[in-house]
């Protein structure tokens, strides 16, 4: 077993422990969704959103994974979360690597993480009914 | 300087090690110091007789807890050496007879590494399959035995089931063939009842620092009878009749001794502890669903591992959430490696049931009290990961 101190930064250990974003979208309104897995039988997310046709109003993700996964799309809804749509061509998915000290060994995962959010991005391109 | 501070954890993590007996850690600093018994026991002057002395009532005291002559025991630096040295010169001592080997699937890698490293060599292994509670079955057994076979290494206590192989059964297939029987008994001594007069073993490794001795002492048993001996495999000096040269470690061999001692006045004791905080904690988490004990759940099984699988769940998501109890995953669990346990897939496990596998191993100063939180730590634990990976399906 590692030690979880050494194994985890404490930005991990904050999301993995209070995932707040984890969980269904409010009800009501489009949803938009990106969904992504790392192999048949590794790391997978959906993300989710609501948006008001200029920000993303809300956003929510279900996943399995290791915690940098889980910590990791908690923080990607964190950061995404109100922001204007043009954020999410902005955003750096390797800096949520770094802010979260992910081992060079688990950037599959990240990359994981990346292609739901690109999914998520060619969702939110559609056209969208209720 | 790293600080102790082990008492914010709840140490359910026994079968990777234990802490060290007080009484047996107090008794070990008697023989490092000036003031104590330090010197080489290989020395002839008095102090290195003294020392001599020390070693020879420590192999006298795991004899007793084996029931073996104590001139049949070799230190070594633990269960990994021991294993080595049993597979390695076992398999050397008899190579010029035959060259097949048969071993397990699930096994430790210390055993299946140092089979690797024969067949590097030229030598056959054949490795049998469990059935899917982890048990070998004698006619699998016979089926993968060939006329050159000529050595077999099965463990008694798996290290990550608990499962308890019939050892007396293995042997005498063993002996009906003179094929040597090497058992890894790191984690049976000191927890299970072992007569090695009365079982059919010819080699047993066992290591200290899994019965509340120090790390980085263990032994070798090495059974005389006819046929039965090891080729050294490391060479240096003529220490413990030339198998395993090198200056013996007094305070680490004095504290084996004491903790095998003090463990075996507590055999019977332990056996009845460790059953209770199983059921207690299979209690405590049986209202969840879809969780799977990975071994056997007939009295095939040492109660003081419990291996569980959680549908649903990532094994080093569980045991992160599980903190500040201390378990094992049935993963290598670290950073670099996530691979599902080569056990659990040897049991039939897909990798999504063998990867949520959480091992709990109890121990001498386990409280029910901590059992009892870790049951509903459990239980919180899988409710709030399976939450987060509702919707995926």
């Amino acid at each position: 077993m590692a030690d979880r101190d050494v194994a985890y930064n404490e930005r991990v250990l904050e999301c993995f422990s209070a995932p707040r974003h984890a969980g269904p979208l409010t009800p009501g309104g489009p949803v938009y969704s990106g969904r992504a897995q790392e192999s048949a039988a590794g790391a997978r997310v959906v993300l989710l959103c609501h948006s008001d046709g200029d920000h993303i109003s809300e956003m929510r993700f279900s996943a399995w994974g290791c915690p940098h996964f889980i910590a990791a799309a908690e923080w990607l809804c964190r950061e995404l979360e109100s922001q204007p749509l043009a954020q999410l061509n902005e955003f750096d998915i390797r800096s949520v690597q770094r802010l979260l000290a992910v081992p060079v060994e688990k950037t599959g995962r990240i990359l994981t993480l990346e292609d739901a959010l690109e999914a998520l991005k060619a969702s939110l391109s559609q056209p969208k009914t209720q | 300087m790293v600080k102790a501070a082990a008492n914010r954890f709840i140490y359910l993590d026994y079968a990777a090690t234990t802490p060290v007996d007080l009484q047996v850690a107090e008794f070990m600093a008697g023989f490092l110091t000036r003031e104590g018994v330090f010197a080489n026991p290989s020395s002839i002057h008095a102090p290195g007789q003294q020392a001599a002395r020390a070693v020879e009532i420590a192999r006298e005291q795991l004899a007793g807890l084996l029931n073996v002559r104590p001139a049949d025991l070799i230190w070594t630096s633990g269960a990994t050496e021991s294993d080595n040295l049993a597979i390695i010169g076992g398999a050397h001592y008899r190579g010029r007879r035959g060259k097949h080997l048969v071993t397990m699937k699930t096994e430790h890698k210390a055993v299946l590494d140092a089979f690797a490293a024969l067949q590097r060599e030229g030598f056959e292994v054949s490795y049998v399959a469990p059935n899917e509670s982890g048990l070998v079955s004698m006619d699998v057994l016979r089926a993968a035995l060939r006329e050159d076979t000529q050595l077999v290494s099965i463990m008694y206590v798996n290290n990550e089931t608990g499962v308890v192989q019939d050892i007396e059964a293995i042997g005498n297939i063993c002996r009906e063939r003179d094929i040597l029987f090497h058992v890894d008994a790191a984690q049976a001594v000191g927890k299970v009842a072992l007569d090695l007069q009365a079982l059919p073993v010819d080699l047993l490794s066992l290591t200290a620092h899994k019965f509340y001795g120090p790390k980085g002492i263990g032994a070798l048993y090495v059974a005389n009878r006819p046929g039965c001996q090891v080729e050294p495999i490391l060479f240096g000096g003529g220490q413990e009749r030339r198998l395993r040269p090198g200056t013996l470690p007094v305070h680490q061999i004095v504290g084996l001794g004491l903790a095998a001692e003090l463990a075996a006045s507590s055999l019977q004791d332990n056996w009845l502890h460790m059953s209770k905080l199983r059921h207690r904690l299979l209690a405590g988490i049986s209202q969840l669903p879809g969780l799977l004990v990975n071994g056997d759940e007939s009295e095939r099984s040492y109660p003081g591992i419990l291996n569980i699988s959680a549908l649903g769940v990532e094994g080093e998501s569980l045991m992160l959430a599980l903190a500040p109890v201390c378990v094992a995953s049935g993963s290598a669990c670290n950073a670099k490696n996530a691979e599902p346990s080569y056990v659990l897939r040897a049991l039939g496990r897909d990798d999504a049931t063998a990867q949520s596998a959480i091992r709990f191993s109890f121990g001498r100063y386990t409280t029910l009290a901590e059992v009892d939180f870790a049951a509903a730590r459990y239980c919180e634990a899988i409710v709030s990961l399976r939450s987060i990976a509702k919707g995926l399906e």
